[in-house]
């Protein structure tokens, strides 16, 4: 009897396919109107209206502070001073220099103007971990002086209380302890930039015979 | 005279007088033929050497003359004079040698040579006296003293020399003259001879041969005469030699075959009574006539006692080839053998009919219990044919199950037939399927790669947010709204990082999926390829199903055919029942008649066993 209906025995999975087709067709009409719900749209925009509200009440507490920039190098968190900073950039293409001390990696061409990068981690003597394309350049200057200082990458604006900073731990040695401003509780160390803006070390004047 | 000489003799005597006259022939011919031999011998000792050794001279003393001549003409020359004088002196030596000869050999007188040596002696004082005169250089004198004296001198001896030539000639002429005649009486006399010979020849040998062909026709004839079987001709002869005897003894032969000629022809007229006597120990005729003689006696003899009805006589044949004797020694043995055999017979017979009598009233008892079984057999083929017809409708009934059951198989093998092709599509389709799953998860990777461009976007929508911050701080307390928008754009760019982060890991698992989905369709495939196989099993098995169903429903077609012959033969069988109760009832008729003629065989054995006792046998 069951040989009867052979020629069409796929029905077996009939009802299954259209349970499909419809659990494909709502899937497809949830892609395209990506939209939020308007509902959803409506608290999403209160949550973030509230956070922004709520911004310059913490900031009128916290007294005298410091804006930086805070990033990371070799696994370890840095700040720079905002007075400092021109701006932040991604390390595309450099070319290096000959006859340069190991700590400059090359220069780079930022609008028009030549500036050469420095690498801290060579200057500081940490250990060194390749390049990569995510890799950040934070262009600081003080006016008479300006070059790029390389970053693994960049965590975000911080402020500083001026009272939280302390003095630098014993791990931070040699010429490190000698640039930095101070450590914050969460082991943020602030670079005192103005210090190594004016050092003559950073001052390139070789000449080739 | 010649028929009392032998044949040998005669052919000796006639052949010896051919080589008598042939010896004389050869003789007469060698005589003449060595006087020929001679004659020509002679011929070359005498004339033809003497002119020969004349003729020599002759040209020596010519060659002389001429040498002479050379000394008077070149007397001034030594050389050339001592020359010719050394040549006139060769020469010299060569015509007294020449003439020695001839006149040792010379027929005529021997004065002439004489003579010319004479002559040749005087020649030679004159040649002295002209060599001095040339050699004392007086030339003109020796020219005038050589044409005086040597002239002559040479002159003289040349008349001579040719005196003897021509007396050789004539002499060389009558030699050959002789020689001529000599031979012309030889020819004649030796044709003469073999003429003579050949004739002599001719008459001897025609006379030994009449001598013996004559007689000898007259025996063939006669022997030819016998040849045919006639014995009436008469031989005889009174010659002495061999064909003469030859004739007398077939004269003996004629009159002893003309004997025995009777005696055959008296056997011929079956008179026994005679005594035929061999004329000598070889006689084989003889001897065979009387052995034949006895033989045939003998035979007569046991024909006699045969024909008193004695049958335990043995004939011998007289040799392994007698066909007469052979005859009558199997023909006794074959009569003896015969009548024992009869006899033997007609005791088997004597019995066996007492037999027959006893049987035949066993058979009619039989008879009366054969009608009883014949009818309890009837019963039984009835119930038989009952059952027979009851086996015929049910094979019919399961021949028409086994058909129908063979039409189902049928229609069944049609259902897997199309249940494999059904399941070749569907593989087509899984193929296709995957194919399309396989091409879903490509696109899935394009997406993947706009989903890396997006993240690269809000990468750099964050450094722009940090630079923004930057800006707002510096710009101090005018910047601080700035600064909140900015810190917005960094959220956002940071929202659209993880979103990209999320779509990447739903990718993955859409990728997963697909290659799962890939891996069940080949799976989906296989099966269908064992589904193909397991259908086309089966098919196979219906089929097989179908064939011995089909061989079932033969077989019970034929069971249904043979019960119905069985039903036939069933009816057959109880109408042969009926014939055999018929025949049971005649049985009975029949073996009294039988009884009857059992009866009469004894009376007859009888009879016979009377007739036979007649011969002896032993």
């Amino acid at each position: 009897m069951a040989a009867r209906q052979h020629p069409d025995s796929t029905v077996k999975t009939e009802i299954d396919w259209s349970a499909l087709l419809i659990r494909q067709e709502t899937a497809f009409a949830a892609a395209s109107e990506r939209s939020l719900a308007p509902d959803e749209e409506q608290v999403v925009l209160r949550a973030r209206a509230a956070q922004l509200a709520a911004r310059p009440a913490l900031e009128q507490e916290a007294g005298a502070t410091i804006d930086c920039l805070q990033f990371l190098l070799s696994g370890e968190s840095y700040a720079v001073e905002l007075s400092y900073i021109d701006e932040t950039m991604p390390l595309s293409d450099f070319t290096p220099l000959f006859c340069t001390p190991p700590f400059v990696l090359g220069i780079i061409n930022l609008r028009g103007k030549i500036i050469s990068i420095i690498d801290l981690r060579r200057f500081f003597e940490l250990p060194v971990i390749g390049l990569s394309d995510l890799n950040r350049v934070i262009v600081v200057g003080n006016g008479t002086m300006e070059f790029g200082v390389l970053a693994d990458s960049i965590v975000g604006m911080r402020s500083i209380p001026a009272k939280e900073l302390m003095p630098p731990p014993d791990a931070f040695t040699g010429i490190r302890e000698e640039f930095l401003a101070g450590v914050t509780a969460e082991r943020v160390a602030l670079l005192d930039m103005g210090k190594i803006l004016a050092d003559p070390r950073v001052m390139v004047h070789e000449e080739v015979a | 005279m010649l028929s009392n000489l032998k044949i040998r003799s005669r052919l000796i005597a006639g052949f010896g007088i051919i080589v008598l006259f042939l010896i004389l022939t050869g003789a007469l011919s060698l005589k003449n033929l060595a006087a020929q031999g001679d004659l020509m011998g002679e011929f070359y000792d005498h004339p033809f050497t003497v002119t020969n050794a004349t003729r020599q001279a002759a040209a020596q003393i010519v060659r002389m003359h001429r040498s002479m001549k050379d000394v008077v003409l070149y007397a001034h020359d030594r050389e050339e004079l001592e020359a010719s004088l050394a040549e006139i002196e060769a020469s010299e030596k060569i015509v007294y040698r020449e003439l020695a000869v001839v006149r040792e050999r010379f027929l005529g007188d021997k004065a002439k040579i004489d003579a010319i040596k004479e002559s040749m002696d005087q020649w030679k004082p004159v040649r002295a006296r002209t060599i001095e005169l040339v050699r004392q250089n007086k030339i003109p004198e020796a020219v005038v003293f050589h044409k005086t004296y040597a002239r002559r001198m040479v002159t003289k001896i040349d008349s001579q020399v040719n005196d003897v030539l021509k007396f050789s000639f004539a002499k060389a002429e009558s030699f050959a003259e002789e020689s001529q005649r000599n031979e012309r009486w030889t020819f004649a006399i030796t044709a003469i001879l073999v003429v003579l010979a050949a004739l002599l020849a001719v008459i001897t040998a025609f006379a030994i041969t009449a001598s013996i062909t004559g007689p000898l026709n007259s025996a063939v004839h006669a022997a030819n005469e016998l040849a045919k079987g006639d014995l009436s001709v008469e031989i005889d002869s009174a010659a002495q030699d061999e064909v003469g005897q030859l004739l007398r003894a077939m004269g003996k032969m004629v009159q002893s075959l003309r004997r025995m000629g009777d005696t055959a022809n008296r056997i011929a007229l079956g008179d026994l009574d005679l005594e035929v006597v061999p004329i000598s120990e070889r006689d084989v005729f003889g001897s065979a006539m009387h052995g034949m003689v006895a033989s045939l006696k003998r035979l007569a003899a046991s024909a006699d006692r045969i024909a008193a009805g004695d049958l335990t006589i043995d004939v011998l044949p007289a040799s392994p080839k007698d066909q007469l004797g052979n005859s009558f020694s199997a023909m006794t043995r074959n009569l003896r053998e015969l009548n024992l055999e009869i006899r033997e017979v007609v005791n088997v017979l004597s019995g066996s009919a007492g037999e027959i009598m006893t049987t035949v009233s066993e058979l009619a008892s039989s008879s009366a219990q054969t009608a009883t079984s014949i009818s309890e057999t009837n019963a039984t083929v009835q119930e038989i044919r009952q059952t027979t017809d009851l086996t015929s409708q049910k094979s019919r009934q399961v021949y028409e199950g086994s058909h129908k059951s063979v039409q189902v198989a049928k229609a069944g093998r049609d259902s897997v037939n199309s249940a494999i092709g059904g399941m070749q599509g569907i593989d087509e389709r899984m193929g296709f399927i995957a194919e399309r799953i396989v091409n879903l998860s490509e696109q899935s990777q394009a997406i993947g790669e706009i989903i890396a461009t997006v993240a690269d976007l809000a990468e750099q929508s964050n450094l722009l947010a940090v630079n923004a911050a930057i800006e707002a701080a510096k710009a101090g307390e005018h910047g601080k709204g700035f600064a909140v928008v900015a810190q917005e754009v960094k959220n956002l760019a940071t929202q659209s990082k993880q979103a990209t982060s999320q779509v990447r890991s739903i990718i993955n698992l859409i990728q997963k999926a697909t290659t799962a989905a890939v891996l069940a369709t080949e799976q989906g495939s296989k099966a269908v390829e064992a589904g193909v196989r397991q259908s086309s099993e089966a098919g196979e098995s219906i089929r097989l199903l179908a064939s011995s169903i089909e061989d079932s429903s033969n077989a019970t077609l034929q069971i249904v055919t043979s019960t119905q012959e069985q039903a036939i033969g069933m009816d057959q069988i109880a109408i042969a029942i009926q014939s055999i109760n018929q025949a049971s009832g005649q049985n009975v008729e029949g073996s009294r008649q039988i009884e009857a003629a059992a009866r009469n065989l004894y009376e007859l054995n009888q009879k016979l066993q009377k007739l036979v006792s007649r011969y002896q046998v032993a």
